[in-house]
């Protein structure tokens, strides 16, 4: 949901910049390499930037709100960036900020700032994005702490309005840039680049423009970006075909080849391809040509021996004239990939914002020959910039909105891998989530158990929570192919202390996921193809997985269809999930009908496995009469606890059907293992050994055959021989 | 005879549209503009030259417009669209797309 204002009119870019010392060139990161942000440094003479503030511990749920925020958002990880746009080259007296929660649970917003004080400023939020439910304010303050040290500055904000309770929040400096981008720009032999131009070659420019040497870079440096350069290379002529013309496709398929980032998902990466001619001819100048398939934007190209090389008749300096019409219309087609328009179609499509259209403009996305006088009244009032709305857009909107490769939020995409942010331990942690099968080709009805697993893949030791692929630490997204992506919310949150363990290298810890139901209902369950990913915080960072791609078959007969209404309720759900009711009796009706209806089924296991749990153990419910009234109290309405009995024999019976390998595939080996092991404790406790130590040794024979950890067969192991020796002893007495 | 040049630019999603000229029925399609160029598509046609009558009607928005063209040589006309209305704009030089 986004909820857009009216933007209020702030002081103009242009006042700001003229007031802007000229000393304070050096800090706008002028130079194309990249500089590293120094420890200490002089007094800073500008604050814009992003900032950023982490949390970095458990929080349980609800929260307990100790510094009085409310509580935004219910997840394990959270991350505010907040930028400053209140300086430096073309500020736009803007803030805004993106909440995450690993990457999910995210709102955003901006606002309009007014400066009243030295380093303070205050404004409207005029644009929210995302849950805003969870974040109602409507105003911000903001004040900036100055430091020679980088890692003392910092930013804070009280947000205010919306009929909540003022709340700061402060947010430690990052970087001196909005977002980061790595170009990477390969040509063809016959192509001529140009990356860079010196402002002062051609003499029709504005008078008060400052003439030095102009990248690429640099004017994407100056629009916020921490821009940064990959090794280039040659793209052969051959790609193009016999008439060494590129159409889109072969540009497509150069791209795949030969761009060193190529991914299928959204980053902040680009790839600028140099040559000759399209195959549209000579009229095409350049163009943004990837918008086929799943991630838009990741390509341009320039056509260097079309127009853009005939200067001008009677022009002055034609060959200064070629070079600014390569170079600015590399810039442009770059634009595009930034998700910018033409200025005169601002209005068109869907615009993030209501946008008016700029015929007139003197930026980079305009065409300099469409202006009122032509490209010479263009270039003579240019300052080889965007404007304030674009500029806008790039440092402020939201990220999915801008960056490369990106569509609707979780769509396509699943996770978006945050590299600066991953710690050094994270680095090395591969998190796999998977089937235990040959093919992850679900039943209908089966419901879906898959494991987490996660590797130390470096060669040191690496401490994590023991608790870190605990449900409700993960987030798990499921898409559906053709559907919005969803995250899965288990039902339950447990409270249990999470010890650091060590994961020595090549060590893993494993976990189930029983993502086909929770607080959303059943996220699995329609027949189709779902892709799954998950994700975990560990010391700050995201370790994320790949996404598992499965199948839910159709229903084979009538018998399936009918049980479905019934199998995909909430009672149903939970009672799985929980390992079975001994109340939901609604729930138990319909698990007691698919093992009788479909005994053969996957479903019939789970149900089965369900059925048995509180049947192996005597069970305390609570009674509480009808009567009719207004319930004050248990105890006043002559409520009672009672005790039902343990059915030994008919939780027997039903685990017996659990004794096989597909049993053990489908509740997965963990959660298999965990049932069977509850069933047996609870046999033995109840003083029926001998059933016991028959499941145990099943269980373990049944692991055995999965091929299960050695570890974890010993552990089974062990218990089957205590089940047994009891047994022993039993035998003995009793004679 | 001279070289015409019809391009169709900003506007067009998918819409019939028939352009005449001199009054005979050049082209019948349905372009659709790159935004990221402006650029639908065209067609090329060689007609005596001098004055040329063209006219381009889009029946689904009841939409079109006609412009005579004056020409001495190889000519360019750009035909844009947007609601209901129609534009025509010509140069006696390709227009350039980026």
């Amino acid at each position: 949901m986004t909820d857009v204002q009216h933007r209020p009119r702030g002081e103009s870019a242009d006042v700001a910049v003229q007031h802007l010392p000229v000393e304070n060139l050096a800090e706008l990161g002028e130079a194309d390499a990249p500089v590293a942000q120094p420890a200490s440094s002089p007094l800073p003479t500008s604050v814009s930037g992003r900032y950023r503030w982490v949390r970095r511990h458990p929080i349980p749920w609800p929260p307990s709100s100790s510094d009085g925020a409310p509580p935004m958002l219910p997840s394990l990880f959270r991350r505010e960036d907040l930028r400053l746009d209140v300086d430096r080259r073309y500020p736009q007296m803007t803030a805004s900020g993106t909440s995450s929660a690993a990457l999910t649970e995210r709102f955003h917003w901006i606002a309009s700032l007014t400066e009243i004080g030295p380093d303070h400023w205050t404004g409207p939020i005029w644009y929210r994005d995302g849950n805003v439910t969870l974040f109602p304010y409507t105003n911000v303050e903001i004040t900036a702490k100055r430091s020679q040290y980088a890692a003392q500055r910092h930013a804070t904000v009280t947000f205010s309005g919306g009929g909540q309770p003022s709340f700061a929040r402060t947010y430690a400096w990052e970087s001196p840039s909005y977002h980061p981008v790595e170009f990477e720009y390969d040509c063809t032999s016959d192509a001529n680049p140009v990356m860079s131009i010196d402002t002062g070659d051609h003499p029709n420019r504005p008078s008060s423009m400052p003439l030095e040497s102009l990248s690429i870079g640099r004017v994407y440096r100056r629009a916020g970006f921490r821009v940064s350069l990959a090794p280039g290379g040659t793209v052969p002529l051959s790609g193009a075909g016999t008439d060494a013309r590129w159409s889109d496709n072969e540009m497509h398929d150069a791209m795949q080849t030969y761009w060193s980032r190529f991914a299928d998902a959204p980053q902040w990466a680009l790839w600028t391809f140099w040559s000759a001619m399209h195959v549209q001819g000579a009229s095409l100048g350049g163009i943004m040509f990837d918008d086929i398939g799943p991630n838009h934007r990741q390509g341009t190209a320039l056509f260097t021996e079309s127009f853009i090389k005939n200067a001008p008749a009677g022009d002055a300096a034609p060959d200064a004239w070629v070079r600014r019409m390569r170079f600015w219309t590399a810039v442009h087609e770059m634009g595009h990939a930034f998700n910018l328009a033409h200025s005169w179609q601002k209005s068109l499509g869907t615009p993030w914002i209501p946008l008016l259209d700029e015929p007139e403009a003197r930026s980079f996305m305009n065409y300099p020959y469409n202006v009122s006088g032509g490209e010479s009244a263009f270039f003579a009032d240019f300052d080889f910039r965007f404007t304030d709305a674009e500029l806008l857009f790039m440092r402020h909107a939201p990220m999915r909105f801008v960056q490369m490769g990106n569509a609707d939020w979780f769509d396509n995409h699943g996770f978006q891998q945050d590299d600066a942010s991953r710690s050094a331990s994270a680095s090395t942690l591969e998190l796999v989530v998977r089937a235990n099968r040959e093919q992850t080709d679900f039943e209908f009805l089966e419901p879906v158990v898959l494991e987490a697993k996660l590797t130390n893949r470096g060669t040191q030791p690496v401490l994590v929570p023991s608790m870190t692929l605990a449900p409700q630490g993960m987030v798990a997204i499921i898409k559906r192919r053709g559907m919005p992506a969803r995250q899965w919310h288990p039902y339950a949150r447990y409270c249990r202390s999470s010890d650091p363990t060590v994961l020595t290298p090549g060590e893993s810890l494993y976990e189930s996921l029983p993502i086909y139901a929770g607080l959303n209902g059943w996220d699995v369950s329609e027949p189709g193809v779902y892709d799954i990913s998950v994700g975990v915080e560990i010391d700050g960072a995201l370790v994320t997985s790949n996404p598992l791609r499965l199948r839910i078959r159709p229903p084979r007969d009538r018998d399936e269809e009918d049980l479905a209404q019934g199998f995909f309720s909430e009672d149903v759900g939970r009672t799985l999930a929980f390992g079975g009711t001994a109340v939901l009796e609604s729930a138990n009706e319909t698990l007691r009908e698919t093992v009788d209806r479909l005994p053969e089924s996957r479903a019939s296991w789970h149900a089965a496995a369900a059925l048995a749990a509180p049947l192996a153990s005597e069970h305390k419910v609570l009674v509480i009469p009808d009567t009719g009234q207004r319930m004050a109290g248990v105890a006043a309405i002559g409520g009672s606890l009672a005790e039902r009995p343990a059915s030994v024999d008919d939780a027997v019976e039903m685990l017996g059907t659990l004794t096989d390998a597909d049993a053990a595939e489908t509740l997965g080996h963990i959660g298999y293992r965990r049932r069977v092991e509850a069933a047996t404790a609870a046999l033995a406790r109840g003083g029926a050994t001998e059933p016991a130590a028959t499941l145990q040794r099943s269980l373990l024979d049944v692991l055995s055959e999965r091929g299960v950890l050695p570890s974890v067969l010993d552990e089974v192991s062990e218990r089957a021989e205590a089940y047994e020796a009891a047994l022993v002893d039993e035998t003995d007495s009793a004679d | 005879m001279t070289r015409i040049h019809v391009e169709f630019q900003e506007g067009w999603t998918g819409d019939r549209v028939e352009v005449r000229i001199q009054r005979a029925l050049r082209y019948a399609g349905q372009p659709i503009t790159r935004l990221q160029t402006g650029y639908a598509g065209g067609l090329t046609v060689d007609v005596e030259g001098g004055v040329i009558a063209l006219d381009v009607r889009v029946p689904s928005r009841s939409a079109g417009a006609s412009r005579t063209v004056r020409v001495t040589g190889e000519h360019w006309i750009g035909v844009s669209l947007l609601d209901t209305k129609v534009t025509i704009v010509d140069q006696p030089a390709p227009f350039g797309y980026l």
